[in-house]
């Protein structure tokens, strides 16, 4: 039976937007307003003082972003970044979430186990880590260079670019996978069961079952997830600088060029220009990569 | 119906409390509540003393100045360090600055530099207070760009020198450094990293806490970042050799980058000899036992330099006569001795004099807490008279110095050379080319 249509009536239409009103004055005035106001500010020079004159300045921002070598390292290397950590981490949280959707002795514990690095503060854990692979009396040197005797030389973990790049990688990693986890463990439990029993009966491959049932289940979980990662990735800030200053991502690259120096101006043309590079991004995995048919 | 006269009654609130929050609550020129005219005045007093025992402290302060100004009040407002610059640049941005800010020099010259400060009223302050009465270092260092006034009043300071740890010294016959030869010998002397001893304890990260000890050894060797006539400077044989030397001695100091918690550590631990820090050292010193055995000496090749803080009071810009009369009344009335040891009271050992008749005040001396480095007062004023800093030249305070600092050009010059064994020519070139392009 096809469900009733509710006809509603111009009167009724009005009612509605009068009750959407408050929320839609909110909108405008926290994301809109905020966004029309950072489009306005990247063509001026604007003083923190608001007494003083903004000044405009044409494309000058944009022009300065441009101009920077560093900045297009900064894009590679946050590209690079992003995909390491977003197919990793999501690959990762896959396969242990297809390993735990049964049913076993201890599993709330390992459950636990899992996603503590996702609940823990980033600040917690980047110190610990920091603690762990200290120059001096890091534990991971401790048992390099003492306790295993591989090198008497200690290695400058978060000193070197390549070696820190492959850390906080793994920090990144490591830190967002129980994300992935929980998501794709809440949807392959409403897969039904009887799917697997017949592919089953059918002489299926582990791979050929995954691929015929359990990826089509996942699938709209699987493309939010990496949608979100990549975002969330793409601008990472926090953990990176705290762990290192060799990895110059574009979180850091917007930080060091713009709010150091309090450039307002430049800041929100930056801004503009990620936006630009994460939105066509996102729309590319999620075009090509994950076939996503937008309706 | 009913629902409908119901709903739209609903909207019609929310959306009034929706604007209600949108609305300006002031007349967003200082923040400061001044009631009627000829009534009493209400200023407010931003600061960093945010321990209660701190607090306790600047109220009661503040309590016996209003009980001899009964036409001022005063409300204080408590902010967190980690907070202050976005406190700062949020409440400059909003127009609702307090009366009275207490910043650092480096804070003081941003602030001055986007005019947040009334410098005439500070200098007004400093010069009934008498130039005389405070140490020359202090005032050097807080003077504006053009030398004609001050980003602040000076109320407290830190310096930052060589700790020097004698008993350990002693053990191997070897005497106090003097110059930057001393310091190499001793950190020679001490260096052996397999049994996790080192000679001396340097930052050398990427941070401004290596930027400012380099900036000791740079500028005991006539080396800065500007000239005075704000020409940059950085890529200079002066400025080649401090770095050379300073390369050469991190060898002697722990691996890879190290910052505040390694230096500190390594001494406390008796691990190093020395130690390049601040004042905050001294209770973590007393607290590992040997405050009797602490000596401060400052880097030296041409001349003795030490880094310091001089933390300052600013006075607001755009308040009418009467908060301005206020605020210069209470920022002079924390100049006066009792009160000021008061507030220096507030963490021994951290924060010293910018006052030359306090250091020797039995007040200030015989504090309890204080005892321990009782020996240390006349190194330690030393060191405030001999404060210098990168970008203070001539008697000028260039402001720019407070964005090369935050850019790190200096502080990444120095990480590159050190730990990633960078050309020294060619990072001190790239710095001077980062420094130009940053200040034009």
């Amino acid at each position: 039976m096809k469900p009733k249509k509710i006809k509603l009536g111009r009167s009724d239409t009005r009612f509605a937007y009068a009750l959407l009103a408050p929320s839609l004055i909110l909108l405008i005035i926290l994301i809109g307003y905020p966004m029309i106001y950072n489009i306005i500010i990247s063509f001026q020079d604007v003083p923190i003082n608001p007494k003083l004159a903004s000044e405009f300045v044409g494309l000058d921002n944009f022009a300065a972003v441009f101009r920077d070598k560093s900045f297009y390292h900064s894009v590679f290397l946050t590209l690079i970044f992003t995909a390491v950590v977003t197919i990793i981490s999501t690959a990762f949280g896959l396969a242990i979430a297809v390993f735990m959707n049964r049913e076993f002795v201890g599993k709330k514990l390992v459950n636990s186990i899992i996603i503590l690095s996702y609940v823990v503060p980033a600040v917690c854990l980047i110190f610990a880590w920091r603690y762990m692979f200290n120059n001096i009396y890091g534990i991971m040197n401790y048992l390099i260079v003492d306790v295993l005797k591989i090198t008497d030389e200690v290695p400058l973990w978060f000193d070197q670019p390549a070696s820190a790049f492959i850390l906080v990688s793994i920090f990144a990693i490591w830190k967002f996978y129980p994300y992935a986890y929980m998501s794709f463990v809440a949807i392959l439990q409403s897969v039904d069961k009887s799917l697997y029993e017949a592919a089953d009966v059918d002489g299926a491959t582990g791979w050929q079952k995954f691929k015929v049932v359990t990826y089509p289940a996942i699938k709209p979980t699987l493309v939010t997830v990496v949608s979100l990662r990549t975002i969330w990735v793409f601008y990472i800030y926090t953990e990176v600088y705290l762990l290192t200053k060799q990895v110059d991502v574009l979180g850091v690259y917007l930080y060091d060029m713009a709010f150091a120096t309090h450039d307002f101006g430049k800041a929100a043309a930056i801004s503009i220009v990620l936006f630009v590079v994460i939105f066509s991004l996102v729309m590319l995995i999620r075009k090509k990569v994950l076939r996503v048919e937008e309706s | 119906m009913k629902k409908k006269v119901l709903s739209a009654f609903l909207v019609a609130v929310m959306s009034a409390s929706v604007l209600a929050g949108c609305g300006k609550t002031d007349n967003g020129t200082s923040g400061n509540e001044n009631a009627n005219a000829g009534k009493k005045v209400k200023i407010q007093f931003m600061h960093q003393q945010v321990e209660q025992e701190r607090q306790d402290v600047v109220q009661s302060i503040i309590d016996e100045f209003e009980k001899q100004n009964e036409n001022i009040e005063i409300e204080a407002i408590p902010v967190n360090e980690d907070d202050y610059d976005s406190k700062i640049v949020a409440l400059g941005g909003s127009g609702k600055l307090p009366a009275i800010i207490e910043y650092s020099q480096d804070q003081a010259k941003t602030s001055v530099a986007n005019q947040f400060t009334n410098v005439d009223a500070v200098k007004e302050v400093i010069d009934q207070r008498g130039v005389d009465a405070f140490y020359e270092g202090a005032l050097d260092v807080t003077k504006t760009e053009d030398g004609s006034s001050y980003v602040g009043v000076p109320i407290s300071s830190w310096v930052q020198g060589i700790w020097v740890n004698t008993a350990m010294l002693q053990e191997k016959g070897l005497d106090l450094p003097k110059n930057w030869d001393d310091v190499r010998a001793i950190a020679q002397a001490f260096h052996d990293p397999a049994n996790k001893k080192y000679g001396i304890a340097l930052p050398t990260s990427d941070s401004a806490f290596t930027e400012q000890v380099f900036s000791q050894y740079a500028l005991s060797n006539g080396a800065n970042v500007f000239d005075g006539d704000k020409n940059v400077t950085v890529n200079t044989p002066e400025m080649k050799e401090a770095m050379e030397y300073y390369k050469e001695l991190a060898t002697y100091s722990m691996p890879g980058s190290t910052e505040v918690a390694d230096v500190k550590d390594a001494f406390i631990g008796q691990n190093a000899p020395m130690a390049m820090y601040s004042t905050y050292i001294l209770n973590a010193v007393k607290e590992a036992g040997f405050a009797e055995n602490l000596a401060l000496v400052l880097p030296e090749q041409k001349e003795p330099v030490a880094y310091g803080c001089i933390m300052v009071l600013g006075i607001a810009e755009g308040m009418d006569q009467e908060e301005t009369e206020a605020a210069k009344k209470f920022v002079s009335f924390l100049l006066e001795k009792e009160n000021n040891i008061s507030w220096l009271n507030m963490a021994p050992g951290g924060i010293q004099p910018v006052l030359k008749e306090i250091s020797d005040d039995p007040a200030y001396t015989d504090m309890e807490a204080r005892k321990a480095f009782a020996n240390l007062n006349d190194d330690i004023a030393q060191a405030v008279e001999n404060l210098q800093l990168f970008g203070t030249v001539d008697g000028k305070n260039f402001t720019e110095m407070g964005d090369v600092t935050s850019t790190g050009s200096i502080s990444k010059m120095l990480n590159n050379v050190i730990v990633q064994n960078a050309d020294i020519d060619a990072e001190l070139k790239s710095s001077q080319e980062a420094v130009e392009k940053l200040i034009k």
